[in-house]
């Protein structure tokens, strides 16, 4: 319904710009939901009694292209069964040898231009199976649990931790202190006036002697525990967000098989997480430092392969830089360039392009464009368009080079929409006829995933916008709230009347 | 039809729902008719009237002269209803441009326009049979079009049916969008604003007559019954008297008297734009019967309000009940009141 919706929107529009005797052209197409897509071909895999590894990468891609063939006509099939007015010899598809060879166009040049960056990013990690998960890949289930109450002591407090609850020392709740080691602030939600005082104060961190601060952040709920809580920025993902906005230290007290590293502290190095955690309990209850526990229930992510609990990790992944981006997209749409159908979501738009965050673009799968950086044993790194046959630094031989293992984020193809799909990069007839579009139609909540960034990609790969208009429509549901149909990218766009837009909404 | 702002709510494409199919059977029926009747007339081409030749001949066949006031209308009511949805497609108010194309097909051209031309149609005049039936072809051509986009199916298949494709490789989906008539065309056929306020006054009228007529239980619909209508001015008068037969069809009248500037008492009636329409009860219906059924209905109108209004007094009920039912009887309230204005109005009306 949600497709059919936006279809029968992008109809209209076609089909009268059309009788108008507007030159028009709506391109049909479909991402390649990468997430989405691996996981269902993953599913048939295991049916086999096989993993994605026992085939090993080419083949398993190799079997995703079949499964493609085979079904990955859904969402086009439903276009024609609705009689859209689509030109069906633009069909295009985002893994298509042309729209990938503008992904690794774009990505390279932003990789020369230092658009893009590998930095630390939080990630869902099964310490089993040593890779990371995406979200979809976790099963999240009830746990019995218990929730620590820990006495931090407040600096410049005479009396130390045996004194007067929240003047001489805070009391925080967790889950998990066995991650204790890691933290690098606590954190109360700033309305709540029960800790008003406490802003600007530090703490010592049990167990370690180590200061840090207390931060007011509105992430934090005044109804868990006592309303304070720790913040360890490299082991849980909200955290690592809060940490990103106060600017925290991220220390990493955890390998990757589950056991804890030396940063944890000496007591703990080598210990397996779960049994550090009792170790840490006890030792925080030795030093007068637990104040009671409580039985608590929560929902516990687990491993969808092994079943192992899921841990938070850094990784390094790849960014693009969004504010030089940002801010030519926002200036189109000030400038009435660009118009949005309702005018009300230029403020959604300018909101969140004002607060905009780096947009992490590496996912750890196999399905989709491989990253385009290379690196040479002789320690060079480079991002070429073509797979290279030699190091440009040493001229050492293919056999010396290896190639970043991640894969771009579908939406990194998607982004580039508007113009990969009349041939970009090369300079062709529809290019010149066709671009700048003129109407994108699609749900509101793909703005920041989808509109925004093709607009920062219009305006920084084209020097111009994609398209003047903007509309937007309802979505329609299914009755558990979630978008009705698998993930793809049916999209189209016209000249004169342009239309243009994938409702993708799975899993990303 | 439901259809939707851009960003709110749901739009639904009118080919496939409930509305749409009724709809779409409306507009079949409207082409069945119109083209039984051009069969009737020798030579006659739907293909001159599919828009090519850059929309220049649309000109109803005849003299523009013998044009009437319901022609003039339709003409006008369908460049009107094409402007609305050139600018509700250019905004992307989708709703707007569907339902401007939904009531002007279903309402003006369907419910009024057939029905009135049916008589000329059925008529013994070759000329003005063959000049209603231009007029049908090039009105119901451009509804087609402006529906086209969002009725692709059905609308294809009635562009050939009707052969206002000439060949079997046309598409309708590639006939030009309809053009607004040019200011000559206007001026030669008389299509202006005031005839169409003049022929949807008539309309409301006829609506009007139409519901004091479902108002009295001894008036069954076959029954011919005699309206007198007084009209407010000189000039409506003269243009009803014209047209009395046209109305007595459309009213299932006996007959229509029209009288100017009169108060009319002691029968029902009703206020509209033109004047004042009401229903003559002597020889038709027992005046007397008719009252005694108005005060028991309102006897029974009155004990339901007070049920009603006991209820909404009650503070109990007001603070346990949940919202969505307090809600309900307010609504039946207003309900009751309106249909006891109705029977007390009907009462004094009986005298
Ligand atoms: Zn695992
Ligand atoms: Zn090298």
């Amino acid at each position: 319904m949600g497709h059919a919706l936006n279809d029968t929107i992008q109809d209209v529009l076609v089909r009268w710009h059309r009788m108008r005797g507007d030159d028009t052209l709506w391109v049909p197409g479909t991402d390649h939901a990468g997430i989405a897509t691996q996981n269902v071909v993953e599913k048939a895999l295991r049916k086999e009694g096989k993993r994605r590894q026992d085939l090993g990468r080419e083949a398993f891609v190799e079997r995703v292209w079949e499964w493609k063939k085979q079904y990955g006509g859904t969402i086009v099939r439903q276009l024609r069964a609705l009689g859209c007015s689509c030109d069906w010899s633009h069909e295009r598809f985002t893994m298509d040898e042309g729209l990938s060879r503008a992904v690794a166009e774009v990505f390279t040049e932003m990789y020369e231009k230092d658009l893009v960056y590998r930095g630390n990013y939080i990630v869902n990690w099964c310490p089993r199976c040593g890779t990371a998960l995406a979200d979809d890949e976790i099963e999240h289930e009830p746990n019995h649990g218990h929730l620590w109450y820990v006495r931090y002591p407040v600096v410049g407090s005479a009396l130390g931790v045996k004194g007067e609850a929240y003047k001489d020392y805070i009391m925080v709740a967790t889950t998990r202190p066995e991650t204790l080691p890691g933290d690098t602030a606590v954190a109360v939600n700033p309305k709540d006036e029960r800790y008003l005082h406490l802003h600007g104060k530090t703490v010592i961190l049990p167990l370690t002697g180590r200061e840090i601060p207390v931060l007011p952040d509105d992430y934090v709920e005044r109804e868990f525990g006592t309303g304070i809580v720790k913040i360890t920025p490299a082991h849980d993902p909200n955290d690592f967000l809060v940490g990103k906005r106060h600017g925290l230290e991220e220390i990493n007290i955890m390998n990757g098989d589950g056991t804890m590293n030396e940063l944890a502290g000496a007591a703990y190095a080598g210990l397996d997480r779960f049994e550090c955690r009792e170790r840490i309990v006890a030792d925080l209850d030795a030093g007068g430092f637990l104040d009671h526990v409580e039985d608590y229930d929560n929902q516990v992510g687990h491993c969808y392969r092994c079943h192992t609990v899921v841990e938070s990790r850094l990784s390094k992944q790849w960014f693009v830089r969004m504010k030089p981006l940002a801010e030519k997209a926002m200036e189109v749409v000030r400038d009435g360039r660009i118009v949005f159908t309702p005018k009300r979501y230029e403020n959604t738009y300018f909101n969140w392009m004002e607060n905009i965050r780096d947009w992490c673009i590496s996912r750890q799968i196999w399905w989709g464009h491989r990253i385009p950086v290379y690196t040479c044993e002789c320690g060079h790194e480079w991002a070429a368009t073509e797979k290279p046959t030699a190091c440009p630094k040493c001229g050492a031989g293919a056999e010396k080079i290896t190639q970043d293992p991640d894969v771009l984020d579908t939406w990194f193809s998607s982004w580039l929409w508007p113009f990969s799909t009349l041939g970009w990069p090369d300079k062709t007839a529809d290019l010149a006829r066709y671009y700048p579009t003129t109407d994108l139609c699609t749900a509101p909540d793909i703005i920041f995933f989808w509109v925004a960034r093709m607009i920062m990609a219009g305006c920084r790969f084209m020097g111009d916008v994609p398209f003047r208009n903007v509309v937007l429509h309802g979505v329609v549901r299914d009755a558990h709230a979630r978008c009705p149909s698998r993930s793809a990218t049916p999209s189209t766009r016209s000249r004169s009347s342009a239309s243009t837009a994938p409702t993708p909404c799975a899993s990303r | 039809m439901q259809t939707t702002s851009p960003g709110i709510d749901v739009f639904i494409s009118m080919d496939k729902f409930e509305i749409g199919r009724n709809f779409g059977t409306k507009i079949w029926n409207a082409a069945r008719f119109i083209q039984m009747h051009a069969s009737k007339v020798e030579g006659f081409s739907f293909a001159a009237y599919a828009g090519g030749a850059g929309d220049a001949a649309p000109c109803p066949q005849g003299e523009a002269a013998s044009l009437s006031l319901d022609d003039r209308h339709i003409l006008a009511t369908a460049d009107a209803a094409l402007a609305a949805m050139d600018t509700a497609l250019a905004g992307y108010r989708f709703q707007d441009a569907a339902l401007a194309a939904y009531d002007f097909v279903w309402s003006q051209f369907c419910d009024w326009y057939l029905e009135e031309a049916k008589r000329d149609l059925y008529g013994d005049d070759p000329a003005r049979r063959a000049q209603v039936v231009g007029i049908l072809a090039d009105v119901f051509g451009r509804a087609l079009r402006m529906i086209h986009p969002f009725m692709p199916f059905v609308t294809e298949e009635i562009w050939h049916q009707l052969a206002y494709a000439a060949s079997d490789e046309e598409t309708i989906s590639r006939a030009p969008w309809p053009k607004p008539y040019t200011a000559e065309q206007k001026a030669a056929w008389g299509l202006d604003e005031e005839v169409r306020a003049y022929v949807n006054a008539r309309h409301d009228l006829v609506t009007a007559g139409r519901a004091l007529r479902s108002s009295l239980s001894a008036i069954k619909p076959s029954d011919k019954v005699a309206f007198v209508v007084s009209a407010k001015t000189a000039e409506a008068a003269d243009r009803l008297r014209a047209e009395t037969e046209s109305l007595a069809g459309f009213l299932g009248a006996s007959g229509v008297e029209v009288l100017c500037g009169e108060t009319l008492s002691g029968m029902p009636s009703a206020d509209t734009a033109l004047g004042t329409v009401a229903l003559k009860l002597e020889g038709s219906v027992d005046a007397e019967a008719e009252k005694k059924k108005a005060q028991d209905e309102i006897a029974k109108l009155e004990g339901f309000l007070r049920t009603v209004e006991a209820k909404l007094g009650n503070e109990t009920f007001l603070s346990k009940a949940p919202a969505a039912i307090v809600e309900q009887q307010k609504a039946r309230k207003e309900e009751l009141l309106a249909d006891l204005a109705r029977k007390r109005a009907l009462l004094d009306s009986l005298g």
